[in-house]
């Protein structure tokens, strides 16, 4: 018996002295691959294709594009000739007023669908009756709401928030639905067979279980709520990137649209990052899972 | 014989008869059985797939009904055609693929029961759960998440799991069932080690024959569907046992008799097999 | 299962499986719902009452069925669909293929493609007007990067998750690196092309409706945003549940083609 025992209490010694090490030794291979000059390379490629076709040639149709220099020398300028770099506090404002949507949007609907999604799944009865109007509004896309959206509420915010938050929301709920169902039944037995009480169950079951799914459909609602966000904003907006864009168009300032679309792009990602970033945490035991 | 001087975990089976009606088709799962287990016993049960072990595991352990018969536990019925069984911590099942909860650690894992029960506090039950698995040598592993432990490690996890309750029956479902024969025989040494210090009520569904006897304190052979109690071997090898028991004359004609009662079933399950799928 | 042979008996269980509890409980629950929309509407319930009843909407949907108008707007929708979404899989399948099978390749194009993938779709609205010649094209530009990245995406995860032991049973069996493409890698990824699809004509149908809402002057989406505008509330309504249900039938039709395509995956 004491060598099996002896064998994981290793493993787990072994594996915080290596992690470290590992992680410098894999680093070091990386550096020494072709793989990071590669992707410079990929990124140095598409810059200079994009300068190449806007500014340096100015080939037909793309010339009435912004080229790279253009955008960047209006984004770091002091004095911008459009109005908007990183030293003009309206770039701010914009970039502001859309997080602060996305995230009134976002965390009403992860309040909401988390706690519904799981309950859908634990009482039937519940999800015979809610799930069936769920599944006739999820075919509509989000983005045919915008007008309705406009109609039902009385100020423009409430209803570019309200979209976001319609897009988010079935993607929290949907996919905490299919996580509390993806649970093996056999845990639900042994749960029960352990003597625990219903409260129990939710709790230590249920709501465990479903964590994974649940954090995939927060990345996925982060997704479509920057995604409606956006539409909303050009329809709708008063501030926000997603207005930026629509009237850089209109008022032909084109290297700001590039400008609002990297900063959307970064932001969104940063988003999902910080998602995942937590997932990690609370999920410990599947970050850790090694092939049994 | 084998009682261990228990008193308490004996379950009587009488005349159960299960009939699955899943839309019209009528399935006889089990049919007439009876069984007697005392306090204390290591009851193996040994069968063709699909003869319904599970099926009376599952009847015991409350998580479906059966149709005729009733089952109680120490005296009590627990189990009749009106009122299914409720699961209770005092029948505590290991099952086939494991059910350590993933999302925990080994030690909130074994500590589970007595903190939902509300039979310890947490701190208490740590204590508890720290001893079990030290006699089981597992302290090493505590701390680690279930992916993280190899399935014999699993394995032995769930049974400290279950044991630090105040449990009367342990039910197994072929637990052993996709382990190579190395891992196994550690397995079966390790059952034999808890169950001789524990004093527990064993009942334990497999079709290893070798695993039954070598195992059990009476084997029961089943038939294929319908399933009924076909033979009953008493395995009278003396405890404590070890690996000599596997090399002995005694042990070879056990394992033959529990062979030829089990082959005519088998053949009869293969056959029955062949035709589903044709 | 055995459905031949027992025929009368699978279609009660047929029955039985539809006509269930749970089957009655969904009608109860959508009629209720109904019930309450008619209800808030008439009432002018805060925020939900807003939205045109049920009687109003199928009021107006009586005569709009029979107008060209209504019609052309569901052609020209779907037009812009298919096209984006055809070109999306001409142009990302190889892309994700020589991705997934060459590592330099790979190595080369995947950060560019996860600079340009977080900006939403709809961002590029107004650089596609720009840039290209009719709006027509620009709609159906921005359709194409909606399903692009997911194709593309889903095809590079199905060719990196290949088990390599395929691809050494094949070489075992001497076959030569073309056959290995066409007769592993290519099945191999079919399933994650499927899921791709599936979801990238859910983006798309997205992409166009909000596309055509935005900045241009046809489709269902137009229709939708026009009603809007013009005061015609039911209208939107109609636009809503039109688009969704072309949206349906498009998934419908992608997933029906994903199991024809894929009939190793049936569950028995």
């Amino acid at each position: 018996m004491q060598i099996p025992s002896a064998k994981p209490k290793g493993d787990a010694v072994l594996a915080e002295i290596t992690n470290f090490e590992a992680m410098a030794f894999r680093l070091k291979q990386w550096i020494k691959s072709p793989r990071p000059y590669l992707m410079v390379a990929g990124l140095l490629l598409f810059l200079a294709v994009w300068y190449m076709t806007t500014e340096l040639f100015k080939l037909p149709r793309f010339e009435k594009l912004p080229g790279p220099v253009a955008v960047i020398r209006e984004w770091l300028s002091e004095d911008p000739s459009y109005g908007i770099s990183i030293y003009v506090s309206e770039y701010y404002l914009h970039i502001i007023k859309s997080m602060m949507r996305v995230f009134e949007a976002f965390g009403l609907a992860t309040l909401l669908g988390v706690p519904l999604g799981l309950f859908m799944g634990w009482k039937k009865v519940f999800r015979d009756y809610t799930f069936p109007i769920d599944e006739t509004l999820r075919p509509i896309p989000m983005l045919a709401w915008v007008p309705l959206a406009i109609l039902m509420w009385p100020a423009r915010e409430a209803a570019i928030v309200y979209l976001t938050f319609l897009a988010a929301f079935f993607a929290t709920t949907l996919n905490t639905l299919l996580g509390v169902e993806s649970i093996d039944e056999v845990y639900f037995r042994a749960a029960r067979c352990l003597g625990s009480k219903p409260r129990h169950i939710f709790f230590r079951v249920v709501v465990p279980g479903a964590l994974p799914y649940i954090f995939t459909g927060l990345q996925i609602s982060m997704g479509v709520a920057w995604f409606s966000l956006v539409a909303g904003e050009m329809l709708a907006g008063e501030y926000g990137l997603g207005y930026l864009i629509w009237n850089s168009f209109v008022m032909v300032q084109y290297p700001i649209i590039v400008i609002a679309m990297v900063t959307l792009g970064f932001i969104g990602w940063a988003s999902s990052a910080a998602i995942r970033f937590v997932g990690a945490l609370l999920m410990k035991w599947k970050v850790r899972e090694v092939s049994p | 014989m084998s009682n261990n001087g228990s008193t308490v975990g004996s379950v009587s089976i009488r005349n159960v008869t299960k009939i699955f009606d899943p839309e019209g088709a009528h399935v006889l799962a089990l049919d007439n059985c009876s069984l007697e287990i005392p306090a204390g016993e290591f009851c193996v049960i040994v069968g063709p797939s699909g003869c319904g072990k599970t099926t009376l595991l599952n009847a015991i352990a409350g998580f479906h009904g059966i149709s005729s018969g009733e089952i109680s536990l120490d005296g009590v019925p627990i189990c009749t055609p009106e009122k299914m069984a409720e699961p209770g911590a005092d029948r505590i099942v290991v099952f086939q693929n494991g059910a350590l909860f993933p999302w925990y650690t080994v030690m909130e894992n074994v500590i589970y029961g007595p903190v939902v029960q509300g039979k310890m506090t947490e701190a208490e039950a740590r204590q508890a759960a720290g001893k079990i698995l030290g006699e089981m040598g597992l302290q090493g592993i505590a701390n680690c998440y279930i992916n993280e432990i190899s399935s014999g490690m699993r394995r032995r996890v769930e049974i400290a799991r279950a044991m630090v309750n105040d449990l009367k029956i342990l039910l197994m479902d072929e637990p052993y069932r996709a382990m190579d024969a190395l891992t196994k025989s550690v397995m079966h040494k390790h059952l034999l080690d808890v169950y001789d210090r524990a004093h527990k009520t064993i009942f334990f569904i497999t079709h290893d024959l070798e695993e039954a006897i070598y195992l059990g304190s009476r084997v029961v052979v089943m038939t294929t569907r319908p399933g009924r109690i076909k033979k009953v071997i008493d395995v009278d090898i003396p405890r404590p046992r070890d690996l000599q028991v596997l090399a002995s004359e005694r042990y070879r004609e056990l394992k033959m008799e529990v062979l030829e009662a089990v082959q005519e079933e088998a053949r009869k399950a293969f056959e029955a097999g062949e035709r589903e799928f044709a | 299962m055995s459905g031949r042979n027992k025929n009368s008996n699978s279609l009660g269980k047929l029955g039985k499986s539809i006509f269930n509890i749970s089957f009655y409980r969904g009608v109860v629950a959508i009629i209720a719902s109904l019930i309450f929309w008619e209800f808030a509407a008439r009432v002018h319930l805060p925020v939900i009452g807003m939205i045109p009843a049920p009687s109003a909407v199928a009021g107006s949907l009586s005569s709009l069925i029979f107008t060209g108008y209504y019609w052309e707007s569901w052609y020209v929708s779907f037009e812009r669909v298919f096209s984006g979404f055809v070109m999306a899989q001409i142009i990302g399948i190889p892309v994700g293929l020589l991705m997934g099978m060459s590592r330099k390749f790979r190595d080369l194009g995947f950060p560019i493609l996860e600079v340009l993938r977080p900006i939403p779709p709809l961002a590029w609205v107004p650089a596609s007007v720009i840039f290209w010649p009719t709006p027509q094209m620009s709609m159906v530009f921005v359709t194409f990067l909606g399903a692009f990245f997911t194709t593309v995406l889903n095809i590079l995860g199905g060719v990196s998750n290949i088990d390599i032991r395929y691809i050494r049973s094949a070489r075992s069996f001497g076959a030569s690196n073309k056959d290995i493409f066409w007769r592993i890698v290519l099945p191999a990824t079919l399933p994650s092309l499927c899921t791709g699809m599936t979801v990238g004509m859910g983006i798309t149908w997205e992409v166009v409706v909000a596309a055509e809402m935005i900045a241009s002057r046809s489709g269902l989406g137009f229709l939708t945003w026009r009603s809007y505008v013009a005061g015609d509330y039911p209208v939107i309504v109609i636009g809503m549940i039109s688009i969704g249900i072309a949206g349906y039938i498009s998934s419908s039709i992608i997933r029906l083609l994903s199991g024809r395509a894929t009939p190793w995956l049936k569950i028995i």
